[in-house]
């Protein structure tokens, strides 16, 4: 593409831009290896100068971490798992199969986009307290697998793939429900694979309903919970640097997860995961 | 008839567990909540009082300033995210694929970081007693570093930047995809008429990726009307009052003044908000639509 | 895409459709299953509400007779700040004790910040604990809300034992909702090393178990000095904090300095008392002087604590209790060592000079969750723990003690040197809750106004002010609400 001075001037404002939303960030990390006092010191140090790893070991030796990491990883994998089952079953009904009520049913889909949980978020605890699974890790994943973002997402995967394929495959002699196993699932991989990542930060990340469902036992909180409970000055951990360890310690899992997933986001894979 | 039949058999057994659990984990507790929203159970007895909640948010100032906030924060940081995210995703998606995955990254990681982590950081940040503002302020020669936090123009406007940083990345992530798929023929089509870049984007990117526009807007709305974590760690909804936002409201009726009527009013009046943004949307396209005769 | 927007357009119009009709039923209380489940909670409450009114029948067999059969299991919740290990064994005890009835008690401890949001979770779901255990000013809150029962007749068997203002302390109107097992009086501490770096250790009382009382003269002194002592780092002399209603007690007692009422005959005076006024510019302007924090408008009250044991200020707001698990958690190697302690807010009340602390009961409730089981085992435990003299003085001793035998117990005293220091303390005690009806709610209205005074957007006089008007209308709902006091 010719170069343009437009394009140019674009791409320097977006780097600096990139750098200015890591900031914190680097901050965050740095400031998990330095000792407590150099956490809060004017002039600060811009890279740490005495590096230490004690705050992350102080971590998982004060606290039941590996617990917490366990809990939120078993949470996140089943409930996105669940979600991408409830997600391309529906999505996959709604695009390519006829049936009364699916109007109404995509409607719904679009308006609850709309509808945060936080809104009706103590009728839900009360709906899961008179289930009698509160604190268990059933109702951490309940009320979540039903992800009306997720269903719009793969339903215009579907979408994409185009009519004929699915025509050609029915003379063939191949059924709705089965060109879903056989062709569906496969071609909407990179979707899949899209609403992994994305409903696996939202659940990680979904602090109010996680503390709402902890159990008195420290040991059954999950890793945002626990540190949170961390951050309480009269209960909590005093230390700066540990207090950091432990946010960089929530924030790590995702960022690997985000890397391996990186190479379906680039290329054209994932294109068909949002043409409308 | 009985293919028919089978076949819408068939497809609820696809659709059924997405209405079963949406049935039962949402559409229910927000009925219960729209119920709840004209009772009174803040004493421990549950006493109908028709409007009066919905009264009590329009009469007190504090509530309407927090409906003025969430309002504002929707109409300024929903537009920038698709402007920026249109540019941003415009700018970068036809370079090479390893800067396109690092910006992506950049832009992305404060996302996955979550609003609880994030809101702690930029606390210590602006700390105007031990934070970096207070190093800076030192280096230009002040004594005291302003407190920004107890501003309310200048935290209302570093909320905008923070939600706007911390919703970036998702924008940027849809659009480089969505922009990533746009044939290349057209692209090269646009460039051998003499197109600038400038033409690429008001003729190509901008008309093509309309549908992740309009998904962006929903999504964004709803997910910049609940901003509710980093109110709660950054501001408190302070100072006096200043950032409240509906969310915050919310939560605090619900869980620190035990006042589930007057919470669950505020969750009807935030779907009612919604609801009413986006369907103003769609009316301004279809009008849109029908004046270029489509 | 018109396909699209029909769709969109009908969803709205279906669920505002679906939104209407769910008020219509509820107004008119039909059989909705939403509505009938809500019908069905109110029955369960009103319920649960009137046996509070006549509490007395059960009270006579928690003696014995009258108990449940089978295995009941409650909850203890607490906020105490107390080593985990005391509840520990007394709620151990117990289990243990009524092992063959089946009787279980099990603990939740969490921190003070959350526990307005646990509790409203348990109200909103039925499952309020059978057991209490907090400070009394948040507790009374739930009496005039109506979850707490009335445990006078077990109050009144340990009268006897009990300090007479620890006793009448937990009652409305002449009714326990709590007996108190311990009480905490909110002061200041500081850092002795500090203060001696700082040259200023002709304030530091010899016995190192003192409390320090100054003149209010004496404190801008050290003040001064401190804020030269830190001068151009990141430290500061003395925390206040203004972000959120947590620890606002140390603000109260600050605004008392120059002896104005925060509260007269049950009302908020706190904008028509020129003297809370001056108090209040009195610390904007050592905000403005350096004297304290820069950033007391964003403060929170939980942030100063974490910033003291980092050596960041030298003077902290500290309840005995507090001032107790900051020694724990220093001998436990958490923050470094130094020379710890307590003193008492100065004041100048007209020309005259003394001391201030506010005074925190902690004490074990009963609350209303509506299982007569639960409650009947829950009374069970309370007596047992009365009678139980080793968690009892373990408790008690948690600070100063509500029970007047074990304070001035000799084998307790030498364990506890602080205790002759706290006795002399009490002439100094304040209520800061003036006993209103809502305390905790006017709380909430108190620290966005101290905000708006420190942030200069409104003076102090216009500030408190709008406090009490807004703290009045809080006190007036809960006196027209109270399931107590009606």
């Amino acid at each position: 593409m010719r170069k343009s001075k437009f394009d140019l001037i674009s791409n320097i404002v977006i780097v600096i831009f990139c750098l200015f939303s890591l900031f914190p960030l680097y901050w965050l990390f740095t400031g998990s290896l330095k000792y407590s006092s150099d956490v809060v010191k004017i002039p600060p140090d811009w890279i740490p100068k005495a590096v230490t790893w004690s705050n992350y070991r102080k971590v998982f030796e004060n606290y039941p971490a590996w617990n917490w990491i366990f809990n939120s990883v078993a949470i996140t994998l089943l409930t996105c798992g669940g979600i991408v089952l409830v997600a391309s079953g529906a999505g996959y009904a709604l695009s390519k199969m006829k049936f009364p009520g699916k109007n109404l049913i995509f409607a719904y889909t679009i308006a609850a986009l709309l509808v945060p949980m936080e809104i009706y978020i103590l009728p839900l605890y009360r709906e899961m307290v008179e289930l009698g699974i509160k604190g268990k890790y059933i109702s951490y994943i309940l009320p979540n697998l039903a992800m009306p973002f997720g269903v719009y997402l793969l339903k215009n995967f579907y979408d994409s793939i185009p009519n004929e394929i699915m025509e050609a495959a029915q003379i063939d002699g191949c059924g709705r429900v089965k060109f879903f196993f056989w062709f569906g699932i496969p071609l909407s991989k990179p979707g899949i694979a899209a609403l992994s990542i994305l409903s696996a930060i939202r659940i990680w990340n979904n602090y109010l309903w996680q503390l709402l469902m902890a159990d008195p036992d420290n040991r059954s909180f999950t890793l945002p919970v626990g540190v949170a409970k961390m951050f309480d000055a009269t209960a909590g951990d005093m230390d700066y640097g540990l207090r950091f360890a432990a946010s960089a310690l929530t924030a790590i899992p995702l960022i690997l997860v985000f890397f391996s997933f990186q190479k379906f986001f680039t290329g054209g894979v994932s294109a068909g995961a949002v043409k409308g | 008839m009985n293919k028919k039949f089978l076949e819408s058999l068939k497809a609820y057994v696809f659709i059924g567990p997405f209405v079963i659990l949406s049935g039962a984990f949402m559409i229910y507790p927000v009925f219960q909540g729209f119920i709840r929203s004209v009772y009174n159970s803040k004493w421990n007895r549950t006493v109908f009082v028709g409007l009066e909640n919905y009264k009590k948010i329009f009469s007190s100032d504090v509530y309407l300033l927090s409906i003025k906030n969430s309002l504002l924060f929707v109409l300024v940081v929903v537009p920038l995210l698709i402007v920026f995210g249109i540019w941003i995703g415009g700018s970068i998606f036809d370079k090479k694929p390893l800067y396109v995955s690092s910006v992506r990254a950049c832009l992305y990681i404060p996302v996955i970081a979550s609003m609880v982590v994030m809101s702690i950081i930029w606390r210590f940040i602006l700390d105007s007693q031990t934070g970096l503002v207070r190093y800076f302020a030192m280096v230009l020669g002040y004594d005291k570093a302003p407190n920004i936090l107890a501003d309310r123009t200048w935290t209302l406007v570093l909320l905008m930047i923070i939600l706007f940083t911390m919703n970036i990345g998702q924008t940027v992530l849809l659009y480089v995809a969505d922009m990533i798929g746009i044939s290349r023929d057209l692209i090269e089509a646009c460039r051998i008429d003499g197109g600038s870049r400038l033409d690429l984007f008001c003729y190509v990117l901008v008309p093509l990726t309309m549908p992740t526009t309009i998904l962006t807007f929903i999504t964004q709305t709803s997910a910049v009307l609940k901003v509710f974590v980093v109110i709660q760690l950054l501001t408190k909804g302070g100072p006096n009052y200043g950032t409240t936002t509906m969310m915050y409201l919310l939560y605090q009726d619900a869980f620190e003044n035990r006042d589930t009527g007057t919470a669950s009013a505020m969750g009807v009046l935030m779907f009612m908000i919604s609801l009413i943004l986006i369907s103003m949307r769609f009316v301004a396209m279809s009008r849109e639509r029908k004046e270029k005769g489509l | 895409m018109k396909r699209k927007i029909c769709l969109v357009l009908a969803a709205i119009m279906s669920v505002s459709l679906c939104a209407c009709s769910g008020k219509g039923e509820a107004s008119k209380g039909t059989s909705a299953p939403g509505a009938s489940s809500l019908e069905t909670a109110e029955e369960e409450k009103t319920t649960a509400a009137s046996g509070s009114e006549t509490p007395s029948q059960p009270a006579a067999a928690a003696g014995g007779e009258k108990l449940p059969s089978g295995p009941v299991e409650i909850q203890l919740w607490t906020d105490f700040t107390i080593d985990d290990n005391i509840l520990v064994h007394a709620v151990d005890g117990f289990n243990e004790a009524y092992k063959d009835k089946g009787y279980t008690v099990v603990l939740d401890k969490f921190a003070g910040s959350e526990r307005s949001a646990k509790m409203a979770a348990a109200i909103e779901a039925n499952q309020l604990p059978a057991l209490f255990f907090s400070a009394w000013f948040t507790t009374s809150d739930f009496v005039h809300q109506g979850y707490v029962a009335d445990i006078s007749d077990i109050a009144a068997a340990v009268k006897e034992d009990m300090f007479p203002s620890a006793y009448e302390a937990t009652q409305i109107d002449k009714k326990s909702y709590m007996i108190g097992l311990y009480q905490s009086y909110f002061g200041m501490m500081y850092n002795g090393d500090m203060f001696r770096e700082a040259g200023l250790e002709s304030y530091i009382p010899e016995d190192e178990n003192a409390l320090a009382y100054w003149t209010l003269d004496e404190f801008d002194e050290i003040l001064t000095k401190l804020k030269d002592y830190f001068g151009g780092t990141e430290g500061y002399p003395m925390g206040l904090f203004a972000a959120s209603s947590q620890a606002d007690t140390f603000m109260l007692d600050w605004l008392c300095m120059y002896g104005g009422n925060m509260w007269s005959d049950g009302k908020s005076s706190a904008g028509s008392d020129e003297n809370v006024v001056k108090a209040l510019d009195t610390m904007i302007q050592w905000m403005k002087d350096g004297k304290v924090n820069s950033n007391v408008a964003t403060k929170d009250g939980t942030e100063v604590a974490p910033d003291f044991k980092n050596g960041l200020s030298a003077i902290c707001s500290a309840q005995i209790s507090s001032y107790n698990s900051t020694i724990r958690s220093m001998e436990a190697g958490e923050f470094a060592e130094c020379d710890l302690r307590m003193a008492a807010v100065p004041v100048k009340d007209g020309g005259k000079d003394t001391s201030l602390m506010a005074n925190y009961i902690y004490g074990a409730s009963i609350l209303e969750n509506g299982k007569e089981d639960e409650m009947a085992v829950a009374r069970l435990f309370l007596t047992w723990l009365l009678e139980d003299k080793e968690s009892l003085t373990a408790i008690n001793t948690n600070a100063f003690p509500c029970f007047s035998g074990i304070a001035e117990d000799p084998a307790v005293v030498a364990d506890h040197p602080m205790y002759p220091a706290y006795t002399e303390a009490a002439p100094f005690i304040w209520d800061f809750t003036g006993n209103v009806p809502g305390y905790v709610s006017t709380r909430s209205k108190l620290f966005p106004q101290l905000q708006a005074a420190f942030s200069g957007s409104k003076t102090a006089a216009q500030a408190l002010e709008d406090y009490s008007k807004d703290a009045n209308e809080v006190i007036e709902e809960y006196t027209q609400n109270s399931l107590v006091l009606n």
